[in-house]
């Protein structure tokens, strides 16, 4: 799906107006096939606010260089304002494409390196939501829900390993009764596999060994969903509260009740977002799409925005 | 070009008899769907499998082929990158979508002149019947598949397909479409229908008013398989398309695969698949020398053994491993040559089917081979015979270009992983296709190229789905832990059998797998303890692909001559070229052997020289006559323990291995010829 082109921002600079246009909600309304998740009630948690800073080092090849960024949008979690895109020389289309809104740069024949900058502020508060218990499906799936079915590079869904994991696990249980899919799949993402550092983050080689990364449990939950008819995908955000090493993270959003709702199983994150995260993309797909360039590189930079006061006197 | 023609869901008779009407108006008369691709959207096996019927043709002459289908590929949200790939190579000029009403507004960037027909699940049959057939085509038969299984629907299918005929597939109510039937069987001139299912076929009769024959979906099997006349069997589990945890429907791509090699077909519900075969070649159908198993391991079950090493060592909890079908646990000759088409789901297969029975390639495609070892510095051993595999390659004529060590890296992996027709990774085992966790490389699109994928366990991992999704035709790769002395080996084994005896790559397989379990019996007789290791890898390897496949890049006859044995009478001559292979080195190895020789983990310490060096292994296979009885012996005038065998008995095959010390002396660099007398034994047939 490509988003009308935005003239306005083939100039350097994305005005911060315009970082409201075009938004699809993360937390979205979808087709009502069951009790749509309710805010829970949660502890008055303070919102935060915070300038997000994205330096993007591009190595060129002499080629035609195309990258996409994904930029972050408001929603129920999260405002993002003040947004900048600083592209020196890089032509930029915005677009949206599968609920999330891509800077398209591209560059022709670039040599050597160029830096894309992009920044924002985003307030962000606690999103904690009921989860509504939903059915392990058969069948075809609706339409819209295709997408986030379909097995993918990261999430094998209907691999016989998976599906084999999977139907050991809750064959028994559903026998017992029970056939809440997502409590199936957090289950067993949370039980069934050692968590570890260095664990493995492809979902195969976890099952085969046993143990996984905090981002392999991950991939296992949205996988597990997805094997059960739950649409799932993983989530890219960026780690604000974090303050060494990468702040890129992931978790994963279930579609349950006909609206997404986050989770993830690592953190034990059942319906919960806290306001360290700010969300940028969704799907598996890498988190900086590149061709035509000898490499991408990429740092955050997070601080308190500066907001300037006028003295009355 | 654009026609569209729809078949929304009619409401009343009249509206029905419209639709037809228009849909009947819509085209030119035609024997089958005008088309040098179909497109199905969706999955549903009652969309898809009238495709099958509607478009086949007769098989042209001299083709193994039971029917000509033309690719049928079944896409949905998501498989765009990839399909487009795929139709971008076949280059149709006139395209038949299929789909349910309002699946051609999906977005799908289609080739050539496009034909839309849309009908909902329960209409496509009559739509497809009614624009494929016209009056005076005169098939043999209307098939009408009963009832609600998929298993008699697949073999009607098969056999609508085979006779050029039309398939309807009813719904809860048989009479009805047995109705439908009889009024296209009037309008065609068939002169019956055809029920795959149950069914009473005096009544049936009256509702059709044409004669009735019924089927089970056995006996449709049979009669389609009669038709196929093959040494090819293509088993699939039609189970593996209903049910909950997102089941993959590989069973529905059996019927165009089966049609287009011309296999007979058949099911493994509720039994293994060497159980089915025998039960087949029991009443008369095959033999099967090539079985083509479609389904993952859920849908056709493997066997499970404990690790026969860990056992051996005592361990208390051995790990449990799955052992490729027609493959002997305990180590007994393998006699078939066998493939398994394995994809996550039916669009993956779907595409990888067209590859396999329609030209795909084009003229970008790399047709070398790139040969990747030891990337990780750990099986020196391993990389000493991937060199001389490389070398191997290269004598027969294969543009090979090989990395070792750090040379390997990822970007070396993302450049040349689509440039080749031969992939060989040798090595400890790592998902080439995944690349960085956040920047992955660009998933380019690959050649229909062979990827083996020598290290332990490369089976169970995300490359081999990822490699055929993207448009590999074969992966070869293992289900256990392998050492690199026998992974090498077994390798080594697989492409020489291919470059110098022109196998197909499930006869290849099944001869490095009787190589390795000629060395098991080789290391018995020589006292050596470790065999059981040797045994596991013989165990472990499978052919993700076309068993009939043959060697994936451009070969010619080799420079240098190749080891080659006869039978004469009783007598097998094994002769041995002088010529030699260059010298390849790896940290303490090395190795200078002849072109078909072969390695494995023994190798000589000469404390003159430093080193150690390989021993050459010679390998041939004989086929034995019958009266050399179902249990010949081996003797030679060399020691016992220079050379081992194993025999296949419902090939005939012997696989004969000989150990350089077999050699005499003072042959020095001169071709040599090596005699073994086959003593006849056990049941012996004059």
């Amino acid at each position: 799906m490509t988003a009308p082109r935005l003239s306005a921002i083939l100039v350097c600079v994305v005005p911060a107006a315009l970082a409201t246009i075009g938004l699809v909600g993360a937390v979205s309304a979808g087709d009502e096939t069951g009790p749509a998740p309710r805010k829970a009630d949660a502890q008055a948690v303070p919102s935060i606010e915070r300038t997000v800073r994205l330096t993007v080092r591009v190595e060129g090849n002499g080629g035609d260089a195309y990258v996409e960024l994904p930029l972050a949008q408001s929603d129920e979690h999260q405002t993002i304002t003040d947004e900048t895109l600083v592209t020196r020389g890089f032509q930029v289309e915005e677009v949206m494409r599968d609920g999330n809104r891509l800077a398209i740069l591209t560059f022709p024949k670039l040599e050597g390196p160029r830096r894309i900058t992009y920044q924002f502020t985003a307030r962000i508060r606690s999103t904690k939501v009921d989860v509504p218990a939903t059915p392990v499906s058969v069948g075809d799936p609706p339409e819209e829900d295709r997408a986030w079915l379909r097995p993918t590079r990261h999430l094998q869904s209907t691999s016989p390993i998976i599906r084999e994991k999977l139907i050991g696990f809750a064959r028994p249980r559903m026998e017992a009764g029970e056939n809440d899919a997502i409590r199936l799949a957090w289950d067993l993402a949370r039980t069934a596999y050692e968590r570890r550092k260095d664990g493995s983050r492809t979902v195969l080689k976890a099952t085969r060994t046993g143990h996984a990364s905090d981002r392999g449990i991950d991939r296992l939950f949205a996988t597990f969903l997805r094997t059960s008819g739950v649409p799932s995908r993983p989530v890219f955000g960026v780690d604000v509260g974090k303050r060494k090493g990468g702040r890129l993270t992931t978790w994963v959003e279930a579609k349950a009740g006909g609206a997404w709702v986050p989770m993830s199983a690592p953190r034990n994150l059942w319906g919960r977002l806290p306001n360290r995260y700010v969300k940028l993309a969704h799907g598996d797909r890498p988190f900086i799409v590149r061709e035509g360039v000898e490499s991408v590189r990429f740092r955050w930079k997070i601080s308190r925005p500066v907001h300037t006061a006028e003295e009355v006197q | 070009m654009s026609l569209r023609i729809s078949a929304r869901p009619l409401v009343g008779g009249a509206a029905r008899a419209l639709a037809l009407v228009l849909l009947l108006t819509a085209g030119p008369a035609r024997a089958a769907l005008e088309a040098d691709v179909v497109l199905v959207y969706g999955s549903s096996w009652r969309q898809v499998l009238p495709a099958y019927a509607a478009a086949a043709k007769a098989p042209e002459a001299g083709s193994p082929a039971v029917a000509r289908l033309p690719p049928v590929i079944l896409w949905t949200t998501g498989e765009e990158r990839w399909t487009e790939d795929v139709l971008r190579r076949l280059e149709p000029k006139k395209v038949v979508s299929l789909g349910p009403p309002g699946a051609s507004g999906a977005r799908l960037e289609i080739p050539g002149e496009v034909r839309h027909i849309e009908a909902t699940d329960e209409r496509m049959g009559s739509v497809l019947a009614n624009a494929a057939f016209d009056e005076g085509d005169a098939p043999p038969a209307v098939y009408v598949a009963g009832g609600s299984g998929l298993g008699p629907a697949l073999a009607a299918a098969a056999l609508a397909a085979a006779d050029r005929a039309p398939l309807l597939l009813a719904g809860a109510r048989l009479h009805v479409t047995v109705r439908e039937a009889g009024a296209l069987a009037r309008k065609l001139g068939a002169k019956e229908i055809v029920v795959v299912g149950e069914g009473d076929a005096t009544a049936l009769a009256a509702a059709g008013g044409r004669r009735v024959k019924v089927l089970s979906g056995d006996e449709a099997l049979a009669a389609y398989a009669a038709r196929a006349r093959s040494r090819h069997l293509v088993l699939a589990s039609p189970a593996d398309a209903t049910g909950p945890f997102s089941p993959p429907k590989l069973s529905l791509l059996s019927v165009p695969y089966a049609l287009g090699k011309g296999a007979a077909l058949s099911w493994v519900d509720g039994s293994s698949p060497e159980e089915v075969a025998a039960a087949l070649e029991s009443r008369g159908e095959g033999p099967y020398d090539f079985v083509t198993i479609i389904g993952d391991h859920l849908a056709v079950p493997m066997r499970h053994v404990e690790d026969i090493d860990q056992v051996a060592a005592g361990k208390a909890d051995p790990r449990i491993h799955k052992v490729p079908p027609f493959v002997d646990p305990d180590g007994a000759a393998s006699d078939r040559a066998v493939g398994r088409l394995a994809a996550l789901d039916a669009y993956d297969l779907s595409r990888w089917v067209a590859r396999l029975l329609h030209d795909v390639s084009d003229r970008q495609d790399g047709k070398g081979a790139l040969v990747l070892a030891n990337a990780d510095h750990k099986f020196i051993l391993g990389e000493a015979i991937s060199r001389t595999t490389s070398a191997e390659l290269a004598n027969a004529g294969v543009r090979v270009e090989s990395f070792y060590r750090e040379e390997i890296t990822p970007e070396l992996i993302r450049k040349e992983l689509p440039g080749h027709g031969l992939v060989l990774w040798e090595g400890h085992p790592r998902d080439l296709t995944l690349d960085d966790d956040a920047l992955p490389a660009p998933e380019s699109s690959l050649p229909p190229a062979t990827f083996f994928l020598q290290g332990c366990y490369t089976l169970d991992r995300s490359d081999p789905y990822l490699l055929i999704e993207r448009g590999a035709t074969s992966v070869i790769g293992t289900y256990m832990a392998v050492y690199s002395a026998s992974g090498s080996g077994f390798a080594r084994a697989f492409l020489s059998s291919q470059l110098h005896e022109g196998e197909t790559a499930g006869e290849a397989l099944a001869s490095a797998r009787n190589y390795l379990l000629a060395i098991v019996e080789l290391k018995k007789r020589r006292g050596h303890k470790d065999w059981r290791k040797t045994l596991r890898a013989a165990l472990s390897f499978d052919l993700w692909g076309d068993p009939t496949a043959p060697l994936s890049v451009r070969a010619r006859r080799p420079r240098k001559a190749a080891v080659t044995a006869s039978l004469r009478g009783d007598r097998i001559s094994m002769r041995i070229p002088a010529s030699r292979l260059p010298r390849v080195e790896a940290g303490p190895y090395n190795a200078e052997i002849r072109p078909g020789a072969q390695l494995s983990a023994l190798y000589d310490v000469d404390e003159s020289k430093p080193g150690r060096r390989l021993v050459e292994l010679f390998f041939a296979k004989v086929k034995l006559p019958p009266e050399l009885g179902d249990d010949p012996q081996i003797t030679a005038p060399y020691d016992e323990s220079t050379y081992a065998w194993v025999w296949a008995p419902r090939t005939r095959k012997l696989s004969l291995l000989v150990h350089e010390a077999a050699v005499p002396k003072g042959a020095g660099r001169r071709d040599v010829t090596l005699r073994f007398q086959v003593h006849p034994g056990g049941k012996v047939s004059k």
